[in-house]
Protein backbone atom coordinates (compact mmCIF):
# COMPACT_ATOMS: atom_id res chain seq x y z
CA UNK A 1 0.00 0.00 0.00
CA UNK A 2 1.48 3.18 -1.46
CA UNK A 3 1.79 5.89 1.50
CA UNK A 4 1.39 9.71 1.17
CA UNK A 5 4.68 12.33 0.17
CA UNK A 6 5.09 14.03 3.05
CA UNK A 7 3.63 17.44 2.02
CA UNK A 8 0.13 15.45 1.64
CA UNK A 9 1.03 13.91 5.06
CA UNK A 10 1.33 17.53 6.17
CA UNK A 11 -2.08 18.26 5.06
CA UNK A 12 -3.73 15.59 6.61
CA UNK A 13 -2.19 16.07 9.77
CA UNK A 14 -3.91 19.49 9.75
CA UNK A 15 -6.62 18.54 8.79
CA UNK A 16 -6.97 16.19 11.43
CA UNK A 17 -5.56 19.02 14.15
CA UNK A 18 -8.38 20.92 12.84
CA UNK A 19 -11.33 18.72 13.39
CA UNK A 20 -10.21 17.34 16.85
CA UNK A 21 -12.32 18.55 19.80
CA UNK A 22 -10.61 20.40 22.81
CA UNK A 23 -11.10 19.36 26.42
CA UNK A 24 -14.01 21.85 26.65
CA UNK A 25 -16.06 20.40 23.65
CA UNK A 26 -15.71 16.83 25.18
CA UNK A 27 -16.75 18.17 29.03
CA UNK A 28 -20.16 20.50 27.07
CA UNK A 29 -20.71 17.48 25.76
CA UNK A 30 -21.02 15.24 28.54
CA UNK A 31 -22.82 17.35 30.78
CA UNK A 32 -25.46 17.81 28.43
CA UNK A 33 -25.03 14.19 27.60
CA UNK A 34 -26.34 13.28 31.76
CA UNK A 35 -29.51 14.79 32.06
CA UNK A 36 -30.63 13.04 28.69
CA UNK A 37 -29.69 9.94 29.85
CA UNK A 38 -31.66 10.30 33.15
CA UNK A 39 -28.06 11.14 34.79
CA UNK A 40 -26.70 7.28 34.11
CA UNK A 41 -23.97 6.47 32.06
CA UNK A 42 -23.74 2.74 32.50
CA UNK A 43 -25.89 0.66 29.94
CA UNK A 44 -27.36 -1.24 32.80
CA UNK A 45 -29.21 1.97 33.74
CA UNK A 46 -31.52 1.05 30.30
CA UNK A 47 -34.90 -0.43 31.71
CA UNK A 48 -36.00 -2.67 29.75
CA UNK A 49 -39.37 -1.41 27.55
CA UNK A 50 -41.07 -4.18 29.03
CA UNK A 51 -40.96 -4.13 32.56
CA UNK A 52 -40.26 0.10 32.69
CA UNK A 53 -42.79 2.20 34.84
CA UNK A 54 -44.31 4.72 33.19
CA UNK A 55 -42.65 8.02 35.06
CA UNK A 56 -41.93 11.30 34.61
CA UNK A 57 -38.34 11.30 33.61
CA UNK A 58 -37.18 10.57 30.17
CA UNK A 59 -35.44 7.13 29.89
CA UNK A 60 -33.25 6.40 26.60
CA UNK A 61 -35.25 3.70 26.04
CA UNK A 62 -38.07 5.92 26.03
CA UNK A 63 -36.28 8.17 23.21
CA UNK A 64 -35.16 5.44 21.32
CA UNK A 65 -38.23 3.88 20.96
CA UNK A 66 -39.75 7.56 20.43
CA UNK A 67 -37.32 7.68 17.41
CA UNK A 68 -38.03 4.32 15.84
CA UNK A 69 -41.60 5.16 15.91
CA UNK A 70 -41.16 8.87 14.53
CA UNK A 71 -38.64 7.55 11.85
CA UNK A 72 -41.87 4.64 11.20
CA UNK A 73 -43.71 7.36 11.31
CA UNK A 74 -41.36 9.42 8.65
CA UNK A 75 -41.30 6.60 6.17
CA UNK A 76 -45.03 5.72 6.27
CA UNK A 77 -45.79 9.29 5.34
CA UNK A 78 -43.22 8.48 2.94
CA UNK A 79 -45.22 5.66 1.34
CA UNK A 80 -48.64 7.55 1.80
CA UNK A 81 -47.16 9.64 -0.11
CA UNK A 82 -46.16 7.17 -2.91
CA UNK A 83 -49.84 6.45 -2.55
CA UNK A 84 -51.63 9.67 -3.03
CA UNK A 85 -49.69 11.98 -4.92
CA UNK A 86 -51.06 12.30 -8.18
CA UNK A 87 -47.93 12.32 -10.84
CA UNK A 88 -47.27 16.15 -11.27
CA UNK A 89 -44.32 17.91 -13.33
CA UNK A 90 -43.09 20.19 -10.67
CA UNK A 91 -41.79 22.62 -13.04
CA UNK A 92 -44.90 23.04 -14.01
CA UNK A 93 -46.87 23.73 -10.97
CA UNK A 94 -44.52 23.59 -8.15
CA UNK A 95 -45.73 20.39 -6.14
CA UNK A 96 -43.58 18.58 -4.59
CA UNK A 97 -42.05 15.61 -6.08
CA UNK A 98 -41.77 11.96 -4.51
CA UNK A 99 -38.15 11.69 -5.35
CA UNK A 100 -38.03 15.41 -3.15
CA UNK A 101 -38.33 13.45 0.15
CA UNK A 102 -35.90 10.19 0.30
CA UNK A 103 -36.96 7.20 2.11
CA UNK A 104 -34.58 7.66 4.95
CA UNK A 105 -35.57 11.61 5.48
CA UNK A 106 -36.26 10.90 9.02
CA UNK A 107 -34.30 7.06 9.52
CA UNK A 108 -31.61 8.03 11.54
CA UNK A 109 -31.83 5.36 13.61
CA UNK A 110 -29.55 2.38 12.63
CA UNK A 111 -31.53 -0.82 11.87
CA UNK A 112 -34.67 0.70 11.22
CA UNK A 113 -34.88 0.02 7.81
CA UNK A 114 -38.25 1.57 5.99
CA UNK A 115 -37.91 -1.64 3.84
CA UNK A 116 -38.74 -3.33 6.86
CA UNK A 117 -42.07 -1.90 7.67
CA UNK A 118 -45.42 -3.53 7.74
CA UNK A 119 -47.78 -2.16 5.84
CA UNK A 120 -50.29 -0.49 7.75
CA UNK A 121 -53.33 -2.35 8.01
CA UNK A 122 -56.88 -0.97 7.49
CA UNK A 123 -58.07 1.46 9.81
CA UNK A 124 -61.42 1.78 11.93
CA UNK A 125 -60.51 5.27 12.75
CA UNK A 126 -63.88 7.57 11.32
CA UNK A 127 -62.57 10.02 9.30
CA UNK A 128 -64.15 13.54 8.47
CA UNK A 129 -65.43 13.35 4.60
CA UNK A 130 -62.65 13.28 2.78
CA UNK A 131 -63.12 17.01 0.72
CA UNK A 132 -60.34 17.21 -2.12
CA UNK A 133 -56.91 17.09 -1.15
CA UNK A 134 -54.40 18.74 -2.87
CA UNK A 135 -50.70 17.71 -3.35
CA UNK A 136 -50.15 20.77 -1.89
CA UNK A 137 -51.91 20.25 1.58
CA UNK A 138 -50.47 17.05 1.87
CA UNK A 139 -47.22 18.30 1.01
CA UNK A 140 -47.70 20.56 4.09
CA UNK A 141 -48.62 18.01 6.28
CA UNK A 142 -45.53 15.59 5.69
CA UNK A 143 -43.20 18.70 5.79
CA UNK A 144 -45.08 19.64 9.67
CA UNK A 145 -44.69 15.92 10.68
CA UNK A 146 -41.05 15.46 8.97
CA UNK A 147 -40.39 18.61 11.38
CA UNK A 148 -42.04 17.26 14.46
CA UNK A 149 -39.84 13.99 13.61
CA UNK A 150 -36.70 16.02 13.34
CA UNK A 151 -37.12 17.88 16.84
CA UNK A 152 -38.16 14.31 18.05
CA UNK A 153 -34.87 12.87 16.96
CA UNK A 154 -33.05 15.68 18.33
CA UNK A 155 -34.26 15.71 21.43
CA UNK A 156 -36.22 19.22 21.77
CA UNK A 157 -40.14 16.91 22.30
CA UNK A 158 -40.98 20.44 23.11
CA UNK A 159 -40.74 21.58 19.86
CA UNK A 160 -42.32 18.75 18.77
CA UNK A 161 -45.58 19.23 20.80
CA UNK A 162 -45.75 22.66 19.27
CA UNK A 163 -45.39 21.49 15.61
CA UNK A 164 -47.90 18.52 15.92
CA UNK A 165 -50.31 20.94 17.79
CA UNK A 166 -49.93 23.21 14.73
CA UNK A 167 -50.79 20.28 12.60
CA UNK A 168 -53.72 19.43 14.61
CA UNK A 169 -55.15 23.20 14.17
CA UNK A 170 -54.25 23.38 10.49
CA UNK A 171 -55.42 19.72 9.55
CA UNK A 172 -57.92 18.36 12.37
CA UNK A 173 -58.87 15.97 9.93
CA UNK A 174 -56.05 15.89 7.41
CA UNK A 175 -54.68 12.31 5.95
CA UNK A 176 -51.90 11.72 8.17
CA UNK A 177 -53.67 11.86 11.47
CA UNK A 178 -52.59 8.35 12.74
CA UNK A 179 -49.20 9.75 12.38
CA UNK A 180 -49.44 12.97 14.11
CA UNK A 181 -51.19 11.01 16.98
CA UNK A 182 -48.23 8.84 17.71
CA UNK A 183 -45.69 11.64 17.17
CA UNK A 184 -47.95 13.39 20.06
CA UNK A 185 -47.73 10.21 22.24
CA UNK A 186 -44.73 10.12 22.17
CA UNK A 187 -43.79 13.72 22.73
CA UNK A 188 -45.85 13.45 25.75
CA UNK A 189 -44.02 10.97 27.10
CA UNK A 190 -40.93 12.62 26.68
CA UNK A 191 -41.77 15.47 28.23
CA UNK A 192 -43.04 13.19 31.48
CA UNK A 193 -46.57 13.95 31.10
CA UNK A 194 -47.97 10.82 31.40
CA UNK A 195 -51.57 11.26 32.10
CA UNK A 196 -52.06 13.18 28.66
CA UNK A 197 -50.06 9.93 26.38
CA UNK A 198 -52.14 7.79 28.11
CA UNK A 199 -55.31 9.75 27.28
CA UNK A 200 -53.84 10.09 23.64
CA UNK A 201 -52.67 6.05 23.86
CA UNK A 202 -56.78 4.89 24.33
CA UNK A 203 -57.96 7.14 22.20
CA UNK A 204 -55.81 5.87 19.32
CA UNK A 205 -56.11 2.28 20.75
CA UNK A 206 -59.99 2.89 20.12
CA UNK A 207 -60.05 4.67 16.63
CA UNK A 208 -57.46 2.80 15.12
CA UNK A 209 -56.98 -0.66 17.01
CA UNK A 210 -55.03 -1.96 14.20
CA UNK A 211 -52.61 1.09 13.30
CA UNK A 212 -49.08 0.09 13.60
CA UNK A 213 -48.50 3.02 14.72
CA UNK A 214 -49.81 1.85 18.10
CA UNK A 215 -47.24 -0.63 19.34
CA UNK A 216 -44.65 1.85 18.51
CA UNK A 217 -46.42 4.62 20.65
CA UNK A 218 -46.97 1.97 23.50
CA UNK A 219 -43.18 1.08 23.81
CA UNK A 220 -42.26 4.89 23.59
CA UNK A 221 -44.10 5.50 26.66
CA UNK A 222 -42.73 1.86 28.67
CA UNK A 223 -45.80 -0.57 29.76
CA UNK A 224 -46.97 1.36 32.18
CA UNK A 225 -49.32 3.07 29.50
CA UNK A 226 -50.19 -0.19 28.00
CA UNK A 227 -51.73 -1.33 31.49
CA UNK A 228 -53.72 2.10 32.00
CA UNK A 229 -55.66 2.01 29.21
CA UNK B 1 -24.30 0.66 7.48
CA UNK B 2 -24.22 -0.07 10.70
CA UNK B 3 -26.64 -2.39 10.12
CA UNK B 4 -24.31 -4.77 8.93
CA UNK B 5 -21.49 -3.71 11.69
CA UNK B 6 -23.87 -4.90 14.40
CA UNK B 7 -25.05 -8.46 13.52
CA UNK B 8 -28.21 -8.25 15.54
CA UNK B 9 -29.86 -4.83 14.30
CA UNK B 10 -31.31 -6.48 11.49
CA UNK B 11 -33.08 -9.50 13.60
CA UNK B 12 -33.54 -6.79 16.50
CA UNK B 13 -34.34 -3.49 14.76
CA UNK B 14 -35.92 -1.87 17.19
CA UNK B 15 -33.11 -3.14 20.02
CA UNK B 16 -35.81 -3.98 22.49
CA UNK B 17 -34.66 -7.75 22.90
CA UNK B 18 -33.29 -8.29 26.08
CA UNK B 19 -31.75 -11.37 24.88
CA UNK B 20 -29.62 -9.56 22.92
CA UNK B 21 -27.73 -7.80 25.96
CA UNK B 22 -25.20 -11.21 26.10
CA UNK B 23 -22.57 -9.08 24.63
CA UNK B 24 -22.53 -6.03 27.72
CA UNK B 25 -23.58 -8.49 30.36
CA UNK B 26 -20.57 -11.00 29.93
CA UNK B 27 -18.15 -7.90 30.01
CA UNK B 28 -16.79 -8.42 26.59
CA UNK B 29 -17.93 -4.83 25.54
CA UNK B 30 -16.70 -1.77 27.92
CA UNK B 31 -19.06 0.25 29.99
CA UNK B 32 -20.45 2.98 28.01
CA UNK B 33 -18.76 5.68 30.19
CA UNK B 34 -15.17 4.14 29.11
CA UNK B 35 -16.46 4.02 25.89
CA UNK B 36 -17.33 7.67 25.63
CA UNK B 37 -13.94 8.70 27.08
CA UNK B 38 -12.54 6.71 24.75
CA UNK B 39 -14.08 7.38 21.76
CA UNK B 40 -15.42 10.94 22.20
CA UNK B 41 -12.96 12.03 19.93
CA UNK B 42 -13.06 9.72 17.32
CA UNK B 43 -16.95 10.51 17.47
CA UNK B 44 -16.64 14.54 17.41
CA UNK B 45 -14.14 14.67 14.48
CA UNK B 46 -15.86 12.24 12.39
CA UNK B 47 -19.06 14.01 12.74
CA UNK B 48 -17.66 17.44 12.27
CA UNK B 49 -15.52 15.70 9.09
CA UNK B 50 -18.80 14.53 7.38
CA UNK B 51 -20.02 18.19 7.30
CA UNK B 52 -21.91 18.98 10.29
CA UNK B 53 -22.09 22.64 10.71
CA UNK B 54 -20.35 23.94 14.18
CA UNK B 55 -23.94 25.11 15.91
CA UNK B 56 -25.17 21.52 15.41
CA UNK B 57 -21.85 19.73 16.51
CA UNK B 58 -23.01 19.17 20.41
CA UNK B 59 -27.03 18.21 19.01
CA UNK B 60 -25.33 15.62 17.12
CA UNK B 61 -22.69 14.43 18.69
CA UNK B 62 -24.86 13.74 22.09
CA UNK B 63 -27.28 11.97 19.86
CA UNK B 64 -24.64 9.58 18.41
CA UNK B 65 -23.90 8.53 21.76
CA UNK B 66 -27.41 8.75 22.85
CA UNK B 67 -28.14 5.94 20.19
CA UNK B 68 -24.50 4.15 21.23
CA UNK B 69 -26.27 4.28 24.73
CA UNK B 70 -29.32 2.84 23.50
CA UNK B 71 -27.87 -0.13 21.59
CA UNK B 72 -24.83 -0.99 22.87
CA UNK B 73 -26.31 -4.13 24.16
CA UNK B 74 -26.72 -5.35 20.54
CA UNK B 75 -23.16 -5.31 19.67
CA UNK B 76 -22.16 -8.79 19.42
CA UNK B 77 -18.84 -8.74 18.51
CA UNK B 78 -16.67 -6.02 20.75
CA UNK B 79 -13.80 -6.19 18.40
CA UNK B 80 -16.54 -4.16 15.63
CA UNK B 81 -17.20 -1.50 17.80
CA UNK B 82 -14.70 1.06 16.86
CA UNK B 83 -16.11 0.41 12.99
CA UNK B 84 -19.91 -0.33 14.77
CA UNK B 85 -19.52 3.35 16.34
CA UNK B 86 -18.42 4.67 13.30
CA UNK B 87 -21.49 3.41 11.52
CA UNK B 88 -23.76 4.47 13.81
CA UNK B 89 -22.34 7.82 13.73
CA UNK B 90 -22.35 7.83 10.00
CA UNK B 91 -26.64 7.02 9.65
CA UNK B 92 -27.02 9.91 12.66
CA UNK B 93 -25.30 12.47 10.43
CA UNK B 94 -26.89 11.45 7.39
CA UNK B 95 -30.07 11.99 9.51
CA UNK B 96 -28.84 15.43 10.63
CA UNK B 97 -28.31 16.48 7.24
CA UNK B 98 -31.42 15.12 5.89
CA UNK B 99 -33.78 16.79 8.52
CA UNK B 100 -31.88 20.00 7.86
CA UNK B 101 -32.90 19.89 3.95
CA UNK B 102 -36.58 19.25 4.83
CA UNK B 103 -36.03 22.30 7.80
CA UNK B 104 -34.54 24.54 5.10
CA UNK B 105 -36.77 24.15 2.27
CA UNK B 106 -40.69 24.97 2.27
CA UNK B 107 -42.99 22.15 0.96
CA UNK B 108 -42.67 23.78 -2.56
CA UNK B 109 -39.53 23.95 -2.29
CA UNK B 110 -38.87 20.55 -1.93
CA UNK B 111 -39.27 19.61 -5.63
CA UNK B 112 -35.54 21.70 -6.19
CA UNK B 113 -33.68 21.05 -2.76
CA UNK B 114 -30.25 20.41 -3.29
CA UNK B 115 -28.84 17.19 -4.07
CA UNK B 116 -26.90 14.79 -1.72
CA UNK B 117 -23.63 16.29 -3.53
CA UNK B 118 -24.65 19.78 -3.24
CA UNK B 119 -24.42 19.77 0.62
CA UNK B 120 -21.61 20.89 2.77
CA UNK B 121 -19.51 17.58 3.27
CA UNK B 122 -16.74 18.65 5.00
CA UNK B 123 -16.23 21.75 7.27
CA UNK B 124 -14.59 23.54 4.26
CA UNK B 125 -16.47 26.06 4.32
CA UNK B 126 -16.42 26.20 7.65
CA UNK B 127 -13.12 26.18 8.50
CA UNK B 128 -11.45 29.77 7.41
CA UNK B 129 -8.32 30.04 9.73
CA UNK B 130 -6.21 27.72 8.60
CA UNK B 131 -4.67 27.56 4.90
CA UNK B 132 -3.83 23.91 4.93
CA UNK B 133 -7.17 22.98 6.07
CA UNK B 134 -9.25 24.67 3.59
CA UNK B 135 -6.22 23.36 0.85
CA UNK B 136 -6.51 19.76 2.23
CA UNK B 137 -10.42 19.71 2.15
CA UNK B 138 -10.46 21.54 -1.56
CA UNK B 139 -8.29 18.63 -2.72
CA UNK B 140 -10.71 16.24 -1.50
CA UNK B 141 -14.02 17.97 -3.75
CA UNK B 142 -12.11 16.87 -6.09
CA UNK B 143 -11.70 13.22 -5.88
CA UNK B 144 -14.73 11.04 -6.74
CA UNK B 145 -17.10 9.99 -3.91
CA UNK B 146 -16.04 6.21 -3.51
CA UNK B 147 -12.29 7.47 -3.30
CA UNK B 148 -12.90 10.83 -0.44
CA UNK B 149 -15.18 8.33 1.48
CA UNK B 150 -12.11 5.76 1.65
CA UNK B 151 -9.53 8.21 2.17
CA UNK B 152 -11.03 10.23 4.34
CA UNK B 153 -11.95 7.62 6.37
CA UNK B 154 -8.19 6.10 6.56
CA UNK B 155 -6.46 9.67 6.94
CA UNK B 156 -9.09 11.56 9.06
CA UNK B 157 -11.20 8.91 10.85
CA UNK B 158 -7.86 6.64 11.65
CA UNK B 159 -9.84 3.61 10.25
CA UNK B 160 -8.83 -0.21 9.49
CA UNK B 161 -9.36 -0.68 5.78
CA UNK B 162 -10.97 -3.88 7.26
CA UNK B 163 -13.24 -1.33 9.36
CA UNK B 164 -13.51 0.63 6.35
CA UNK B 165 -14.29 -3.02 4.23
CA UNK B 166 -17.16 -3.75 6.73
CA UNK B 167 -18.46 -0.65 7.01
CA UNK B 168 -18.80 0.08 3.51
CA UNK B 169 -19.80 -3.58 2.67
CA UNK B 170 -17.09 -3.31 0.25
CA UNK B 171 -14.12 -6.78 -0.16
CA UNK B 172 -11.30 -5.86 1.35
CA UNK B 173 -9.79 -6.04 -1.62
CA UNK B 174 -11.67 -2.97 -3.15
CA UNK B 175 -11.31 -1.46 0.06
CA UNK B 176 -7.29 -1.73 -0.70
CA UNK B 177 -7.82 -1.40 -4.47
CA UNK B 178 -10.00 1.78 -3.60
CA UNK B 179 -7.82 3.47 -1.03
CA UNK B 180 -4.18 3.48 -3.71
CA UNK B 181 -6.58 5.02 -6.20
CA UNK B 182 -7.88 7.29 -3.84
CA UNK B 183 -3.87 8.50 -2.82
CA UNK B 184 -3.02 8.65 -6.10
CA UNK B 185 -5.88 11.17 -6.82
CA UNK B 186 -4.83 13.32 -4.09
CA UNK B 187 -1.34 13.29 -5.04
CA UNK B 188 -2.39 13.99 -8.55
CA UNK B 189 -4.36 17.11 -7.59
CA UNK B 190 -1.83 18.25 -4.91
CA UNK B 191 0.58 18.13 -8.08
CA UNK B 192 -1.92 20.32 -10.16
CA UNK B 193 -2.35 22.43 -7.26
CA UNK B 194 0.98 22.84 -6.77
CA UNK B 195 1.65 23.46 -10.61
CA UNK B 196 -1.13 26.29 -10.29
CA UNK B 197 0.62 27.77 -7.89
CA UNK B 198 4.31 28.16 -9.44
CA UNK B 199 2.36 29.25 -12.52
CA UNK B 200 0.46 31.82 -10.52
CA UNK B 201 3.71 34.00 -9.42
Amino acid sequence: MSQLNPKSEELVRAGRAALRPTDADRERVFQALQPRLGGNLEPQGIEPLSTAPAKASLTIGKLTAALVGMSVAGAAVYVMLQSKLPPANPAANGAVTLEAIPQEAVDPTPGTAPSALPPGPPSNEKRAPAAPRSADSLAKEIAMLSQASADLHAGRPAAALTVLDEHQRKFPHGELVQERTSGRIQALCALGRMTEAQAELARLTRTSPNSPHLARARKACGSGATQKE
Amino acid sequence: MAAAAVNTDKANPEGGDESASSASASGEVLPFAAIYRQYFDFVWSSVRRLGVSPASMDDVVQEVFIVIHARLHTLQHAETLRSWIYGVTRRTVSGYHRARRVKDASAVALAVEPSVQQLPRTPFDLVEQNDQVKLLFSLLEELEEPKREVFSMVELDDLTVPEIAEILEIPLNTAYSRLRAARQAFEEALARHSARSVRGR
